[in-house]
């Protein structure tokens, strides 16, 4: 058998970052649309489990421009999607586009220079942050590991420590393991 | 030129996980050692800064023996770390053990398959690569509750994601 390759280590992370995001999802949609948007404090980086769910799909959708050079950058706010709910099907469609760039990558695309222009932390003489692929790709499921353990700190204040997201229990789940 | 080969996205990973561990312990140190002791809440993992930063240790200590093929024990916790600065001295020992694992990897090493006993007794195995990426993932999860945790207590923090790492290491 061949070693592991980096373009097969960068597609396990983004299965793991697919199912890690729907896991916590499914819990909060069962919690109902009046609890994904409840206020739980200006200490979250956003206030309600239903904007922390925008902002991942935002930022993987932000980002998704970004390793395709697709100027100028198109960005989805919470306020975009009337309930939790309504951000499902348009998710749905984006991850079939992104698992679709993640599958055809090849070892060349990943040294390439992926320019980004963050609205959060701008540089300060204003130009685009410069980075390879490689370390966008691991940004953008890393940031959404920060994100969802937000969300996990929300949803045990409002019902109970959820499920488990991290990346050995989705190892050993894929094996048939239980948690 | 970035080294896009696998042994060469896992080092990369590696240091940022230590530079971004170690911009959010600084900031803890600097509020000193009755804040890193303070309650914050039960919602958190881990009531405490102190015990968040011991849990991460923990964690990067269980993993690398795990992969060196020693027999490891209970989890460590907060109970084991006197202070701050204890913790610091021993987890400096520890990066220093963990970044010569890292260093010495080659690509047939990834594939390797690591055995071990979890926390509870049961026999688990799965290719080191795996385990690799997961350390660094389980780490950027409770650093989100430390940031948390900081604003709660002092405000904000900076940024420790993966972009603003690239951005200030590669001075581009």
């Amino acid at each position: 058998m061949a070693d592991v390759t980096t373009v097969e280590m960068v597609r396990a992370l983004y299965d793991y970052h697919r199912w890690a995001n729907r896991r916590p999802f499914d819990v909060a949609i069962a919690l109902g649309e009046d609890v994904a948007a409840r206020e739980l404090g200006k200490h979250f980086s956003f206030p309600t489990i239903k904007g922390m769910f925008t902002h991942i799909y935002a930022a993987d959708f932000l980002w998704f421009q970004c390793w395709k050079a697709v100027t100028p950058v198109r960005r989805l706010k919470d306020r975009d999607f009337p309930t939790l709910a309504a951000v499902r099907a348009p998710w749905d469609e984006f991850e079939k586009e992104q698992a679709a760039f993640i599958e055809t990558l090849k070892p060349a695309d990943l040294g390439r220079t992926v320019e980004f222009v963050s609205v959060a932390y701008p540089r300060p003489d204003g130009r685009p942050y410069q980075l390879p692929l490689w370390s966008a790709l691991q940004h953008v499921a890393n940031h959404a590991t920060h994100h969802r353990s937000e969300i996990a700190t929300m949803i045990t204040m409002v019902s109970g420590s959820p499920p488990g997201t991290d990346l050995v229990v989705r190892h050993f789940r894929g094996q048939g393991f239980p948690d | 030129m970035a080294d896009t080969t696998s042994v060469g996205l896992v080092r990369g990973l590696y240091d940022y996980h230590w530079w971004a561990n170690h911009r959010l312990f600084g900031i803890v140190r600097g509020l000193g050692e009755e804040t890193a002791r303070r309650d914050v809440g039960k919602q958190f993992s881990f009531p405490t800064l102190k015990g968040m930063f011991a849990h991460l240790y923990a964690a990067d200590f269980l993993w690398l023996s795990r992969w060196q093929g020693v027999t490891t024990g209970r989890l460590l916790g907060d109970a084991d770390f006197a202070t701050l600065a204890d913790l610091r001295s021993r987890w400096d020992r520890l990066e220093a053990e963990q970044k010569a694992f890292v260093d010495g990897l080659t690509s047939a090493d990834l594939d390797r398959v690591v055995s071990y006993k979890n926390t509870e007794g049961k026999a688990l195995a799965g290719p080191l690569w795996r385990f690799l990426q997961h350390v660094p993932n389980h780490a950027t999860h409770h650093r989100s509750e430390i940031a948390t945790m900081l604003t709660i207590i002092s405000g904000s923090p900076s940024d420790s994601g993966i972009a603003t790492y690239a951005s200030e290491t590669s001075g581009r």
